[in-house]
């Protein structure tokens, strides 16, 4: 549209510039391609990363009764990208035997509160919503979509270490964050 | 196809009737060019699409990156290493950015020819200039962003160059950094310009050049006849504009993925083993500035600079002949050839030119530990001022002592040596004067190139390395020393020592000196007659010894008045009294944790020093006394001195009457006080101290019975221990626990800590390396104070926290390194240890059997000469040891073991677990021998020569017939890694450099090229593993993972598999033996014998080389549309 001002008009002159401008958009297209690309790929790949799993040594266990609901804390090195802290976890362990444990996130399935012990009733309860759990982690009441979630753990020499995750809160499946 | 040109046109004109957007397109795209569009004028498009990916990549790495001293390096590697293709967005930034400076370049050359300059076109060249030096300035200010070594020691030089600016260079300096120290402020202002302002600006004088260009076109060909036909912008130029950009944009990605921008670790400003280079743009700046020297440093560090800025601005206004041909030009072009021939000519020789400040060190050396060039700069810009007013001592910072070895662009003497020379008179000197002058300069070279970190010297030191208060009774040789220093691995190619390379000649040979004559230094050197508890001088020599200190004594321009006493006082009571006391004894709180006693400035003699002389050392410093220079003004020095003086006596008073006898409540210092008395006593058996202490007694004072354990040979004064009688140390004298006002103010009973903390902090005393400087408890280095009785000083928690955390925040002058690894859990763990040194005694086996505590009967110990020689060889003590000529040399020699004053306790000690008495040792513990055999041993070691010929005959017994066979393929040792991966596993590391190193460093032990097949008797495999090919555990495919199988082996070293290897792995990393850099290096070029490629490492997204692929692919795709598209228009044209 700019070309009405040009002072020739010669057809073969015309023929060329066309072909110059089909030309600079066809080399447009790899340019883009190459720039946009990584651009695109810095900005969008790095939200899938997952934080990286490592079992924390987890002391209180030897000491622990069997068959009775324990709140052991233990320090991990938390790596927030570039940032490591140290950090202080709490989970509620059972411990079976000297072997054999289940420990549970302290967190609630269900909003994500932080839910209690209570002995007498033998009961989990969750302050915010009233969540319920048996000393299994089983769903007795209130509105946790799912059970008590489980973290992975193992025994070695006596000693516990726990591998410390979180799972999505409010929904019925358990899935990792 | 015409209805959606109808749509387009419908939109185009709703904007065009809110929005000039035809205009803006037509200004923009039509343009006539004289003589036609030319790939002569594609270099200002390509500097615009340089900018362009300047700004988009560096907007981007906004996203990861933080201004913060302790996160950028980090953030800048997180993009690199774990970003999806962060790795080239950092890579295109860099590239961007050099290309951006070359292009500039090309571009004002290419106008330069044109006479693009001339009327009316001068504005338009005026802004380019402009952009020129912001360009630089970009370049400046982003180097220092990532907070790498490289960028900090660039920070520091251009700061300091801007120091050196006359009349507003202490301004300017200050204002750059943001303060008086290359910190936190200055990366907040360096991040501040580089992307605020400076792209601001760049921005505004780009529309300024565009508009400028737009308005006056083209200049076109200087031929008029050329200059007839036309062309357009708008296709004709853009076309040839934007193949240029193709062109470009496949380079940078090829450079960008092929060259991974440097980045050098994070800073450490007390890593002497760096020395940066200057980048390109500035290497003909640093040679020219080689050329200056003395006061005439400003001419190259302000007045060349700004000549190139004017001449380039003049330009247009000196040539103002309106003649555009270059051929008629001749003499706007021989100056223009000659500017580029210059500047291209200083970047060559700067770019090859061996950095003249290692002319003391040989070659081959040079070549091992390439001694950086930008080092050099620093003396002559940072310290203009100094080295121009008066010559001082250099500040005993640590920066100092980083720089002034790799200060000099030329051969000159030490700057050491060139004060005393000139102090000195120019008589004739005798050789006794120039040798003490150089044994004193080797003294405090060895305090300033922190040997005394690692080693004892005259009973003060460190202990990683070996006592070297007796080399000359040792029997080595000036030149052997010489190469010890300098090159340490030629003889040890296992040694943790660095190699000082950085020395001069003279340098190196003053320490030599000082290492052959350490009495003469004592002698005359001034400082000891400061000191208080010395015998007191005469005080006529004292004008002569501060004469020798300080050539030029200022008088006091502050008259002794009421008003400026109390200003004094004040400032003494801030300043002065923490160590000097409130009557000036030295009795300060916190003179008890110098290793020097604080100078009593109530000495009657204090009143012989000049003022001048005093001012001095209130300005300068001394020791552990920090400088006042800054903190002070000229008066409020002059205002203490006054104050200071009425603390001792005048000499009128001292005729009048004796002086007062003043008390000396010196520090105990109980580390290095003499035994008074020794006993034949056998030690008695420790007994543990129950914790919490019972008894409210300060905890520093420790029960008798336990002291004795870790009193014995360390504490004795090792004249003392030339006979082979035991001797016990009575306990450390401690301040009597009656000392009211200090102990008062302890802020933590001892009685409340508990002893799990007490453990915990001890543990941490080692491990975080508080140990290698400062003594607890009978062990330590001596580098920092000893920290035996923190309690008492009166410090509280807040206040060592921020010591640990943040040491130069207390003392700007602090050589400690600050920690910000230590969790608030283990500070105070740390700290309870330091309240409470004493509170929980580890339990140690009783060291020795008191039946064997005396002196065996003669024969019995010439027998056991016999067998302790056998055990030398057989314990595998001759594969690290040498004794009498013979054995290894990765530990000390073991000839002189009696002159050195050991007694068969320590030997025997030492042998069972020498962590005992150095904790970071290298030497391992042999535990498996039985008592007889101990002392077998050290009845050898105190007498070598009596053993020598059973030596001789043991080792010729057990000469292997044959070098064990070679394991076929090398398996994982299963030595246990001690520790996890350093920082060196995320760098980039150089294989060339690395081969250098390991050569030095590890070739002796796992073979060249990493081949292995050297003997490790005693190891299962029976010999030290080949790297290349590397055990098969180790290997990984993945860069990260090989690195981080590797990294810990050469971190925390390792001991091989086996019941009593003879060769160990050293650690090369918690020692600090190799930077994380070198280790990066090593480790990238072990991984490429195993052909790996480490610069693999740090590309996540998509593999560097396929980029590259892909790049090119998809722009050969868009060449052959456009043959396409060419041969279809053809076609269309024939129809």
């Amino acid at each position: 549209m700019n070309d009405s001002i040009h002072h020739s008009i010669d057809p073969e002159d015309m023929q060329r510039r066309r072909f110059l401008k089909r030309a600079v958009g066809i080399l447009s297209v790899p340019l883009a391609a190459v720039f946009g690309y990584p651009l695109v790929a810095a900005l969008v790949g790095s939200i899938y990363r997952k934080s990286p799993l490592a079992f924390s040594k987890t002391p209180g266990f030897t000491a622990a009764p069997e068959g009775q609901p324990i709140e052991l804390s233990f320090d991990y090195v938390k790596t927030d990208a570039y940032l490591r802290q140290d950090v202080v976890e709490d989970v509620w362990v059972i411990k079976h035997s000297p072997v054999k444990a289940t420990v549970f996130s302290p967190i609630c399935p269900h909003m994500g509160c932080r839910y209690n012990w209570h002995s007498k009733m033998q009961e989990f309860i969750c302050p915010c919503h009233g969540s319920v759990f048996s000393v299994t982690g089983k769903v007795l009441g209130g509105p946790s979509p799912r059970p008590l979630d489980t973290l992975s753990y193992k025994i070695e020499g006596g000693t516990l270490y726990v591998e410390w995750e979180r799972f999505e809160p409010g929904i019925a499946e358990k899935v990792r964050i | 196809m015409n209805a959606t040109d109808k749509k387009q046109n419908r939109i185009s004109q709703w904007i065009e009737d809110r929005w000039p957007l035809k205009a803006v397109v037509r200004w923009g795209t039509v343009e006539e060019i004289p003589g036609g569009a030319s790939f002569a004028y594609v270099l200002g498009s390509a500097t615009l699409f340089l900018f362009g990916v300047l700004v988009v990549t560096g907007v981007w790495q906004l996203l990861y990156y933080v201004p913060t001293v302790d996160h950028a390096y980090d953030s800048v590697m997180f993009l690199r290493l774990h970003v999806p293709l962060g790795w080239l967005i950092h890579g295109l930034h860099y590239w961007a950015a050099q290309g951006f400076i070359v292009v500039m370049g090309l571009h004002l050359a290419r106008v330069y020819i044109w006479a693009a300059y001339k009327q009316p076109r001068q504005l338009t060249w005026l802004a380019g200039v402009v952009l020129l030096l912001l360009g630089a300035a970009f370049i400046f200010t982003g180097a220092i962003l990532p907070w790498d070594t490289l960028g900090y020691w660039a920070g520091e030089v251009g700061t300091s160059m801007a120091g050196t600016v006359p009349f507003i260079g202490t301004f300017l300096k200050l204002l750059m950094r943001g303060g008086a120290t290359m910190d936190q402020l200055t990366l907040s202002r360096a991040f501040f310009v580089h992307v605020a302002i400076l792209p601001g600006l760049t921005v505004f004088l780009i529309v300024v050049h565009l508009v400028a260009f737009r308005q006056f076109g083209s200049v076109g060909p200087w031929n008029p006849a050329k200059r007839q036909r036309t062309g357009w912008f708008w296709p004709d130029q853009t076309f040839k504009d934007l193949m240029v950009v193709c062109l470009l944009t496949v380079g940078l990605v090829c450079l960008s993925a092929l060259v991974p921008a440097p980045i050098t670790g994070p800073a450490d400003p007390l890593d002497n083993s760096y020395a940066p280079k200057p980048e390109w743009n500035f290497l003909f700046l640093y040679e020219a500035l080689k050329a200056f020297k003395g006061p005439w440093e400003r001419v190259g560090t302000v007045a060349i600079p700004l000549l190139l800025v004017v001449l380039l601005f003049a330009v247009p206004f000196i040539d103002r002949n309106p003649e555009a041909n270059p051929f008629k030009r001749p003499i706007a072009m021989l100056a223009g050839l000659l500017f580029v021939g210059v500047i291209l000519a200083l970047t060559i020789i700067g770019y090859y030119s061996n950095p003249g400040a290692i002319a003391g060190a040989s070659k081959a050396v040079s070549k091992a530990r390439p001694v950086l060039l930008l080092a050099s700069l620093v003396p002559m810009a940072g310290f203009a001022e100094v080295s121009g007013a008066s010559p001082v001592d250099p500040p005993a910072t640590p920066r100092t002592a980083v720089e002034a070895p790799a200060a000099r662009p030329e051969p000159m003497p030490s700057m050491a040596a060139a004060d005393t020379a000139s102090v000195k008179p120019a008589a004739p000197i005798p050789m006794a004067t120039v040798l003490a002058a150089n044994v004193r300069d080797g003294k405090r070279l060895f305090a300033t190139e922190r040997c005394n970190a690692c080693h004892t010297m005259e009973g003060q030191g460190g202990t990683l390395g070996p006592n070297l208060t007796h080399e000359a009774q040792m029997g080595h040789t000036r030149q052997w020393l010489s190469t010890q220093i300098v090159d340490p691995a030629s003889h040890n190619p296992a040694t943790i020592m660095p190699a000082h390379t950085d020395l001069t000649k003279e340098q190196v040979n003053d320490l030599v000196d000082f290492l052959l004559h350490p009495s003469l230094a004592g002698a005359s050197q001034p400082p000891t007659v400061f000191g208080p508890s010395k015998t007191p001088v005469p005080s006529t020599q004292i004008p002569t010894l501060v004469a020798e200190i300080i050539p030029g004594q200022p008088t006091n321009p502050v008259p002794s008045d009421a008003q400026s006493l109390a200003v004094g006082k004040r400032i003494y009571v801030g300043e002065c009294q923490p160590c000097h006391g409130p009557t000036g004894v030295g009795n300060g709180p916190a003179s008890i944790a110098l290793t020097e006693p604080a100078a009593n400035l109530a000495l009657p003699i204090m009143a012989e020093y000049a003022d001048g002389a005093m001012f001095e050392i209130i300005t300068q410093g001394r020791q552990a006394m920090p400088a006042f220079k800054t903190l002070l003004t000229d008066k409020e020095r002059w205002e203490v001195l006054n104050y200071i003086r009425t603390l001792a006596p005048s000499p009128a008073r001292l005729i009048s009457k004796q002086p007062p006898t003043i008390p000396e409540i010196g520090p105990p210092a109980p580390a290095r006080a003499p035994a008074p008395a020794s006993s034949a006593v056998p030690a008695p058996t420790p007994t543990p101290v129950p914790i919490p202490a019972p008894s409210p007694a300060p905890a520093s004072v420790p029960a008798p019975s336990v002291t004795n354990v870790t009193a014995p040979s360390a504490v004795v004064p090792q004249a003392k221990l030339k006979t082979n009688v035991i001797e016990v140390a009575k306990p450390p004298v401690s301040a009597p626990p009656a000392e009211s006002n200090i102990t008062a103010r302890v802020s933590v009973p001892s009685a409340s800590v508990p002893s799990m903390n007490i453990e915990e902090g001890r543990r941490l005393f080692t491990s975080a390396r508080c140990i290698a400087c400062h003594t607890i408890e009978g062990k330590g280095g001596t580098l920092g104070p000893s920290l035996d009785h923190v309690a008492k000083l009166g410090l509280t928690r807040e206040w060592i926290i921020t010591q640990i955390r943040n040491p130069t925040s207390h003392y700007p002058t602090s050589i400690m390194p600050a920690n910000h690894a230590l969790t608030d859990q283990q500070l105070n763990a740390l700290i309870d240890y330091l309240f409470n040194p004493s509170g929980s005694q580890p339990k140690r086996p009783p060291e020795t059997p008191p039946a064997k505590s005396s002196v065996p009967p003669a024969s019995a110990q010439a027998a056991g000469i016999q067998e302790g020689a056998q055990l030398f060889n057989s314990a595998h003590c001759i594969v690290c040891h040498t004794i009498e000529g013979i054995g290894g040399q990765l530990g000390p020699d073991l000839s002189h073991e009696a002159e050195a004053g050991r007694t068969r306790e320590w030997l025997v000690a030492q042998i069972q677990n020498p962590t005992n008495h150095n904790p970071i040792t290298i030497m391992y513990a042999h535990k498996s021998l039985s008592t007889q055999q101990l002392d077998d041993l050290a009845d050898f070691l105190l007498a070598p020569s009596k053993g020598k010929a059973a030596l001789e005959a043991a080792v010729k017994i057990t000469q292997p017939a044959a070098a064990p066979p070679a394991a076929t393929v090398s398996t994982l040792p299963p030595m246990g890694k001690q520790g996890p991966p350093g920082a060196a596993v995320k760098m980039i590391g150089s294989p060339p450099h690395g081969e250098i190193l390991f050569d030095s460093d590890c070739a002796k032990c796992h073979g060249k090229d990493a081949q292995g097949g050297i003997p490790n008797p005693g190891s299962t495999s029976g010999q030290v593993p080949p790297l290349a090919p590397i055990a098969r555990l180790l290997f990984s495919e993945d860069p990260l993972k090989f690195a981080e199988n590797i990294d810990p082996f050469i971190q925390h070293g390792a001991r091989p598999a086996g019941p009593s290897p003879a060769l160990r792995m050293p650690a090369f990393g918690s020692t600090r033996a190799l930077t994380q850099q070198e280790i990066a290096n090593i480790e990238a070029y072990i991984m490429k014998l195993n052909g790996v490629n480490r610069a693999e490492i740090v590309n996540p997204g998509v593999r560097p080389i396929w980029f590259v692929g892909g790049t090119v692919a998809v722009f050969a795709l868009g060449l052959l549309l456009m043959g396409v598209n060419w041969i279809w228009n053809r076609m269309k044209g024939q129809v």
